[in-house]
């Protein structure tokens, strides 16, 4: 294995159906933004590099693919994920109350060293374009009980708008640095990384590419 | 007040804190358990999937990549059904649902389940039973599938090398890849004559047999009689190379189950077969799930069918949805509200043990799993049938470090006890030779008796194995304190409504579709077939009876094609230089064993 400057990360996203989950990986991916975004379908995963000083982080982004709906998500989600967006609406309560459940799922299923970022999305539509001022009543959920339940659960915590891209590339950096961070730090037996990469994982793909004299029976 | 907008330092949440006067937003703290939401009213489905096992979930990803509308539901909290993957507090829950014979746990019988929870701190997540465990040969359907599906980018798999078959009291390793063979100690020059000479017939393209062929003869007589091959070997070749559970196998059949493990070197290396990580059946199902849902199917676990009205087409579920189906319902039959017509049963009897040991000493190295068969006829149950052992240590992510799973399974009857005296009777052997294994004293003996590797592990043979050497078989084995303990052990009789024993269901299934007298499509239970061989064809055969044909069968344009280009190609780059350096030792390898055989080849022509 050759000492590369670059660390893979799977990323999942968790919370409730419609808040902007794939959004904010389309904003981050592809800095784009679809208004009425159909339910999600279509995609297994997405990938995006993000480069800290010199090293590169290189993100696996897996989407719920419509499984969280009702709460169906497999373990198989979870695993090895080493960092987790758990995702809210700041206009829907109930979205919150989903985010804390979800927070508590993810001490459950997944790895102990995982990097959780706490979103609350939509904040576009609690702030005013032109006075850079929030909206009277459109707020659902405060700050303070973000902020809160992050500090709770250890999570770094980000208010965001998928639409005007704010804060987008932020969670994404800080979750970056997070985990290099803790690589740097780690004993090597701990290192949330090299845990969970194995060297006698097989490439199913590999064969295709190795073996020109096959001699072609696939029964 | 100005007019100026916000900062983006000062819209951090960290500054606005700060800033911010007091909330007056409502406290949502307290109120915990979020609402489950219910299926949408008058939903209108092409297609109903009852139960998550392996069948259904391929079942379910294949029909909604081909357009098809599909809700996917199970009546246990978890994916899986029949073939799941599942921790100690879910085997705790199985074992009462199948003593009760609810629905999601019907076609089981003959349950114990002992736990020695006491002795042992159990961390229930911590482990990955799989119900039906299986192995993937490296040219297969299902590899096939999981590379075209994309499935495999979900999982992860490993290597399993270790073949061992039990004789004499003792576990040997036969050496089927070629190479091996001529190094090998244990054979002698005309034993690896006969081999060779049988080797070469099995791996050509096609397998022709001789015209002169006594109708219906066996693969033992005819391994017998056209190689000359001895009992044991014979053996070997059938029962641990082929996988073969019922001896009773029509003779074209054995041979290429015994010809699918010789072709399977040198595929993705010097290993003939692979299992997924974190557990079998269990997680693949996941994997083809995720696919399903990626393409549009509605998932909703703890939901089961309650009825069916077949004229009206209407579903209604147990959480009270109403549903509308335009084509058909499929279910397992664990999963199913009325039985198959003219269904009868059949039994696969299984022992799922953890044990307090690692178990390294019967894998390769850097490996965490072997398999190891009892053939018939060399237990002192004196079995008719095969016990087939598979082995999972901690690397395998199913337990925990310095303990393993052993999985035993056997076809025979459960008629007298039959099955499950085989079963323990295999167990006592596989304690007997852990513990002789485990705890040979290496310092007593000459180092003429023992090679090392390369790390300076002493072994006893040539080969890995754990057979005795020669000279070594005169040692008495020595009382020790030294035991195995069992954290669990589970057996149960799975029942099928395929019959195991008759030599014309290939890998325990048939090309029969099973219905109920409401229409519902029933998905065979697991079967007897070590490998996950027949699995495909059984979702292609159910597929083709709801889309009238199969050639679309998952024949899919991903959406994001591109994408998955743009960054195969960025890792291409990366890992080639990587994979060239070991295609390079490889083929060096490569070229010095040909050579070798080619001489070897030589000498037996001269």
């Amino acid at each position: 294995m050759s000492a590369s400057n670059q660390t893979s990360i799977k990323l999942v996203l968790l919370g409730e159906a419609a808040v902007g989950k794939s959004s904010l990986v389309l904003r981050f991916v592809s800095n784009d933004f679809q208004e009425n975004k159909e339910p999600t379908i279509g995609a297994a995963f997405l990938t995006q590099k993000c480069t800290v000083n010199d090293r590169t982080i290189k993100f696996e982004i897996w989407d719920t693919a419509g499984q969280e709906r009702f709460a169906n998500l497999a373990h198989l989600y979870y695993r090895n994920a080493q960092a987790a967006l758990v995702v809210y609406d700041v206009t829907k309560p109930a979205s919150f109350i989903k985010a804390r459940h979800w927070m508590k799922e993810l001490k459950e299923q997944s790895t102990k060293n995982i990097t959780i970022a706490l979103i609350g999305n939509k904040y576009d539509l609690i702030m005013d374009e032109t006075s850079g001022e929030e909206i009277d009543g459109a707020r659902k959920v405060s700050i303070e009980e973000g902020k809160q339940l992050a500090d709770e659960e250890g999570a770094v915590f980000f208010e965001t708008s998928a639409k005007t891209s704010y804060n987008v590339n932020e969670v994404f950096m800080n979750i970056a640095e997070t985990i290099l961070e803790k690589m740097d730090n780690a004993k090597p037996d701990e290192n949330p990384v090299a845990q969970t990469q194995n060297n006698n994982r097989i490439d199913l793909t590999a064969p295709s590419q190795n073996n020109i004299n096959d001699n072609g029976c696939a029964c | 007040m100005s007019d100026r907008r916000p900062s983006i330092v000062e819209r951090r949440p960290s500054s606005a804190l700060s800033s911010r006067r007091p909330s007056i937003i409502p406290q949502l703290e307290g109120i915990e358990k979020p609402n489950t939401p219910n299926l949408p009213e008058n939903m209108n489905v092409d297609v109903l999937i009852c139960g998550t096992g392996l069948i259904n979930s391929i079942l379910a990803a294949a029909l909604s990549w081909q357009g098809t509308s599909v809700l996917h539901i199970d009546s246990n909290p978890y994916y899986g059904d029949d073939s799941a993957t599942l921790t100690i507090e879910q085997i705790k829950n199985w074992f009462i649902g199948s003593k009760f014979n609810k629905t999601g746990f019907k076609n089981y019988k003959n349950i114990h389940l002992y736990i020695n929870d006491n002795d042992f701190n159990i961390v229930s997540k911590d482990y990955g039973i799989d119900l039906s465990p299986k192995i993937l040969f490296p040219r297969s359907s299902l590899l096939d599938l999981l590379i075209k599906s994309r499935v495999y980018h979900y999982l992860e798999f490993q290597s399993l090398s270790n073949f061992h078959t039990f004789e004499n009291n003792n576990l040997g390793k036969l050496n089927a890849n070629k190479e091996d063979i001529f190094t090998s100690n244990e054979i002698d020059l005309n034993s690896k004559r006969k081999l060779m000479k049988f080797l070469k017939f099995i791996s050509s393209p096609v397998i022709e047999l001789p015209d002169n062929l006594p109708k219906d003869i066996s693969i033992q007589n005819f391994l017998k009689k056209n190689f000359k091959l001895d009992d044991k070997l014979i053996n070997e070749i059938i029962f641990t190379l082929g996988l073969i559970n019922n001896p009773k196998i029509q003779l074209i059949d054995a041979l290429n189950k015994i010809k699918r493990y010789i072709l399977s070197f040198n595929i993705y290396g010097n290993f003939p077969t692979l299992y997924s990580k974190f557990g079998g059946p269990g997680e693949i199902s996941q994997g083809f799930c995720r696919s399903a849902a990626v393409a549009g199917t509605i998932y909703k676990l703890n939901t089961k069918l309650k009825s069916y009205d077949f004229e009206n087409k209407t579903a209604i579920l147990n959480d009270g949805s109403n549903i509308k189906i335009n084509e058909r319902i499929i279910s397992s039959l664990n999963q199913s509200i009325n039985k198959p017509e003219n269904c009868k049963f059949y039994e696969i009897s299984r022992i799922i043990a953890i044990v307090d040991k690692s178990c390294n000493e019967w894998f390769q190295d850097g490996e965490s799993s072997s398999i190891i068969i009892f053939p018939p006829n060399s237990l002192n149950s004196q079995n008719e049938y095969p016990v087939q052992c598979l082995i999972m240590g901690s690397e395998t992510g199913c337990c925990p470090k310095g303990r393993s799973i052993w999985y035993l399974h056997t076809i025979a009857p459960t008629i007298n006890d039959i099955a499950i005296n085989d079963l323990n009777s295999a167990l006592l052997k596989l304690e007997e030779n852990y513990i002789r294994e485990s705890t040979f004293n290496f310092n007593e003996f000459n180092d003429d008796d023992l090679n090392y590797y390369n790390n300076n592990k002493p072994i006893l043979t040539e080969s890995g194995s754990m057979k005795l050497s020669k000279s070594l078989l005169d040692f008495k084995f020595k009382f020790s304190n030294e035991r195995i303990n069992y954290l669990m052990k589970l057996s149960f009789t799975q029942l099928t409504n395929i019959d195991q024993l008759n030599p014309e269901n290939i890998n325990g299934y048939n090309k029969e579709i099973l219905k109920t007298d409401n229409n519902i499509i029933i998905v065979n239970m697991p079967s007897s077939e070590l490998s996950y061989d027949g699995i495909v064809e059984e979702a292609k055969k159910i597929y083709k009876e709801i889309v009238g044909d199969d050639s679309d069968f998952f024949n899919v344009d991903f959406e994001d094609e591109e994408e998955e280009i743009e960054i195969s190609n960025e890792l291409d780059a990366e890992i080639k230089a990587e994979v060239e350096e070991i295609i390079n030792v490889d083929n060096n390898q490569t070229t010095q064993s040909n050579q070798q055989s080619e001489e070897f080849e030589m000498e037996l022509e001269s």
